[in-house]
């Protein structure tokens, strides 16, 4: 997971692991996540779209741009969920994409269900 | 020396003088308070008898004479200087008079020109004071601008924009669609919209402008009058605004994620148990962080639809099927209040062109808000029912019913039932609001029924979409009145049929002018639906197109347009039999008052009346008035209304007791027993006493709302003359005293 606010750092992971049932890394950026990835990748990044540095469809980019991480699927969540936005996420290659804020109980439900239908 | 003979003549001469001078004396007496002309010409012939007098004094007799004549001359001569004084005085006076008249003329020539210079001082003056920027353009180039428009074109002179083709200052991907703007403003077009245009300055720059335009004259040219308003800035204000809001609800989200998503986790137990008295609150502070979390969500969509930025994508969809996909996904907040939903879907596989999303948005809506207001254990039932030309989904709670006094607010922006009871249902009070404006975009309805203890029913009507074949399957011809919707907006077109089919009125639809000229000569209307903004042809136009084609000369029409400003009162002679005038978003109440009004007109064909009238302004006020019951043919002075009276017959003839060339009762030997008449503008005299109700009847029908229906029925019933009934009222109107 690739989130720069700390405090949706411990509820996404809350969410994802104790609520879901996921194992979660966690990174504050976009370079963390690319460095990271490259090193050991996971099955599937959960992005913020609004980082600080590199925001989240740079950092898309780039991990396309690797061998090793071009295979990654990778889902946004972002505050922003206008149509035009979804579509434009997804036109650069967003698996899917999740609502800020999103419900805890939820989350891993909705990244388990995108991750289905790869 | 003068001899015997001559003096025996001048003697008798001076005799028959003499009588006639005693005569004249004795006239002079009677008629001294006379008048200045027979002053004048007794003083002609006093004058000549003093001469004569005067020629004798040489004479002997002189002595004798003076004697026998002393009174008589001296009151000659009174007489001559009481006649010198009255024509001095007179002539004075009418000097003076002269003068004065003169004078006034002079004054009032003066104050007229006076005043037209004024006036076009001061328009010269608004025109260069108007912050607007205003060219005249004349045969396709620019004729005239003003200071705003050296402004906004970043000229230095009007010599740098003169005479330059307006397409110059348009950038080519819209100069195409300007032309067109500017033919249809020549073509007298009442089009005169406002609409937002990007402009070219000389420097190559662009600006965002307001344009309206309007068909004007220059130098005995006809020209366009272009009113151009720089909105740069409202641009960037509304780009600001958009951009604050969409910034605010993120930085709004960004905390709410972690406030929410802590106490989802809390409140559910994810952290373990939580102490008894703490749950409770934890509980609330994540209910109402939920309804902020809404209430972003519903500004954020308000705020798009306001400014038309909701997106839409249609597809045919079943609706029951939606309905049903609606109903399921909110099972869940049902039972939260113990709340069921009960479908019945008598309309299934049946279609409408909809937004998937935006449609269970709304049903999602109506079904939280009647499980929120249904009482535990009550079961909500939602109905898929099938009318004439709709699909109509009902949502019925068993809940309280909303309050007489919120039944009007209820489509308005936060507006709940008052009270804490209501409020802490929840909801952000956008909900309706946002519902309405989603199925309006479908070209359909919302509405409800309430009643106070027992529940209330939100009903959604939608257009049914057709399936291919469907005319084929319609059983026989149907008896149906039928009109022609010719409509360039598809929704409203499907909208307007929809509320047609609620009267029992079929309809075809027509997308642009051609298709319903084409539709029109097919097969005969009832009436017709007239869209003033068409793809292909002003409504203007088609309006002139059909009155002029014999089959849909009096053809009912309904206007209906999106321009405001529209006056029905400045539309052309074509205005005739055009029953109502309806903006846009049409109302629902007035379209059917206007569907029955058109099939009341079809049935009566409408009166022929000859108007006698010099005044181009009451003509067409009458007209106007009169448009949906008769038809106005216009004579403007006795000869030709004489002539008209000769050609053809008339169901009624209305008379201006005074016209240009004589009075309006002249033509009363050809009215008497043939035509029925009244007059306007009549005076007692000129009518004799006979008249004076029909004048009184005239008079109270012109100030009348229901002038058309009475003229109608007077028509009708074939009476001459009929006096006025005691339940009408007698104003005395302004307009056509």
């Amino acid at each position: 997971m690739v989130e720069d606010e700390l405090d949706i750092q411990i509820i996404a992971r809350l969410a994802l692991e104790t609520v879901g049932g996921l194992s979660v890394e966690v990174c504050s950026s976009g370079s963390e996540a690319l460095e990271r990835s490259s090193a050991t990748p996971p099955e599937l990044i959960l992005m913020d779209v609004m980082m600080p540095g590199m925001d989240g469809p740079t950092t898309l980019r780039e991990l396309r741009g690797r061998r090793e991480t071009q295979e990654i699927p990778v889902v946004f969540m972002t505050a922003k969920v206008q149509p035009q936005e979804v579509e434009r996420l997804k036109s650069l290659g967003a698996a899917g994409v999740l609502a800020k804020p999103f419900d805890p109980m939820l989350l891993a439900g909705q990244v388990r269900s995108i991750w289905a239908e790869l | 020396m003068i001899s015997h003979k001559s003096v025996a003549w001048r003697l008798g001469l001076l005799t028959l003088q003499s009588a006639a001078f005693g005569l004249a004396l004795a006239a002079w007496d009677a008629w001294a308070a006379g008048t200045g002309h027979l002053r004048l010409a007794f003083m002609a012939f006093l004058s000549a008898s003093a001469a004569g007098i005067g020629f004798l004094l040489p004479l002997p007799f002189e002595g004798f004479l003076r004697r026998r004549y002393s009174a008589g001359i001296s009151r000659l001569k009174e007489g001559e200087k009481a006649l010198e004084i009255a024509r001095a005085q007179m002539e004075s006076e009418l000097k003076e008079q002269t003068s004065q008249h003169e004078m006034a003329v002079i004054a009032a020539r003066e104050r007229a020109d006076r005043s037209a210079r004024e006036s076009e001082e001061r328009h010269r003056r608004l025109i260069e004071l108007s912050p607007d920027a205003i060219v005249i353009q004349a045969e396709g180039r620019v004729a005239s601008v003003n200071g705003a428009a050296l402004a906004l074109f970043g000229a230095k002179s009007p010599l740098e924009l003169l005479g330059r083709p307006i397409s110059d200052f348009t950038p080519q991907e819209t100069r195409e669609e300007w032309i067109a703007r500017i033919r249809r403003a020549y073509e007298g077009s009442r089009h005169n919209k406002l609409y937002e245009e990007r402009l070219a300055r000389l420097d190559g720059t662009t600006v965002d402008v307001e344009v309206a335009s309007i068909m004007d004259e220059h130098q005995g040219k006809p020209a366009v009058l272009v009113s151009l308003r720089d909105i740069t800035r409202r641009k960037e204000v509304e780009r600001m605004k958009s951009e604050f809001v969409s910034t605010v609800s993120h930085e709004l989200r960004t905390p709410l994620t972690s406030i929410q998503g802590s106490l989802g986790l809390i409140a559910n137990g994810v952290m373990g148990e939580l102490p008894p008295q703490a749950k409770p609150l934890v509980g609330i502070a994540y209910k109402n962080c939920q309804r902020l979390v809404l209430l972003i969500n519903d500004i954020l969509d308000v705020e798009k639809i306001a400014e038309g930025k909701m997106r839409f994508s249609f597809k045919p969809l079943d609706l029951g099927a939606l309905v049903e996909q609606s109903i399921e996904s909110n099972r869940a907040f049902g039972a939260q209040f113990g709340v069921t939903f009960t479908l019945a879907n008598e309309a299934p596989g049946d279609r409408a062109s909809a937004d998937s999303d935006r449609l269970i948005q709304v049903f999602t809506n109506l079904l939280s808000n009647a499980a929120k207001f249904s009482p535990p254990g009550a079961s909500v039932l939602v109905t898929v029912s099938k009318r004439d030309q709709s699909l109509r989904v009902a949502v019925a709670d068993r809940g309280p019913g909303i309050p007489e006094e919120f039944r009007k607010r209820i489509f308005q922006k936060f507006s709940q039932a008052d009270g804490s009871n209501e409020r802490q249902k929840g909801g952000t009070g956008l909900g309706l609001v946002i519902c309405k404006s989603i199925v309006e975009r479908h070209g359909g309805r919302i509405s409800f029924e309430s009643e106070a203890g027992k529940g209330t029913t939100f009903f959604v009507d939608l257009p049914i979409l057709s399936e291919l074949g469907a005319d084929e399957r319609r059983p026989a011809p149907s008896t149906a009145p039928h009109a022609l919707i010719c409509e360039g907006d598809a929704p409203s077109a499907r909208f307007i049929r929809m509320i047609l089919s609620e009267e029992g009125i079929e309809s075809d639809l027509a997308g642009t002018a051609g298709q319903a000229a084409t539709m029109l000569k097919e097969k005969p209307y009832d009436f017709m639906i007239l869209d003033l903004e068409l793809p292909d042809q002003d409504g203007g136009q088609v309006l002139r197109n059909l009155r002029s084609e014999p089959s849909t000369r009096h053809l009912p029409v309904i206007v209906v347009s999106a321009i405001p400003v529209f006056r029905p009162d400045i539309l052309p002679e074509s205005a005739r039999r055009v029953i109502e005038c309806l903006d846009k978003p049409i109302d629902p109440q007035r379209l059917h008052a206007a569907a029955r009004a058109a099939l009341e007109a079809r049935r009566v064909p409408p009166a022929r009346v000859l108007h006698v009238e010099a005044d181009a302004d009451v003509r067409r006020l009458v007209s106007y008035t009169l448009r949906t019951a008769a038809e106005l043919i216009g004579a403007t002075r006795l000869d030709l209304a004489r002539q008209a009276l000769e050609r053809e017959s008339f169901d009624l003839v209305l008379v201006n007791g005074r016209l240009p060339d004589g009075p309006g009762t002249e033509l009363e030997p050809l009215l008497v027993g043939r035509t029925p008449f009244i007059y306007f503008n009549a005076k007692r005299e000129e009518t004799g006493g006979t008249n004076l109700q029909a004048t009184a009847l005239a008079r109270a029908l012109a100030a009348c709302p229901h002038l058309p229906q009475s003229i109608d029925r007077w028509v009708r019933s074939g009476t001459h003359l009929r006096p006025v009934s005691s339940d009408l009222p007698v104003p005395t109107p302004e307009i056509l005293t």
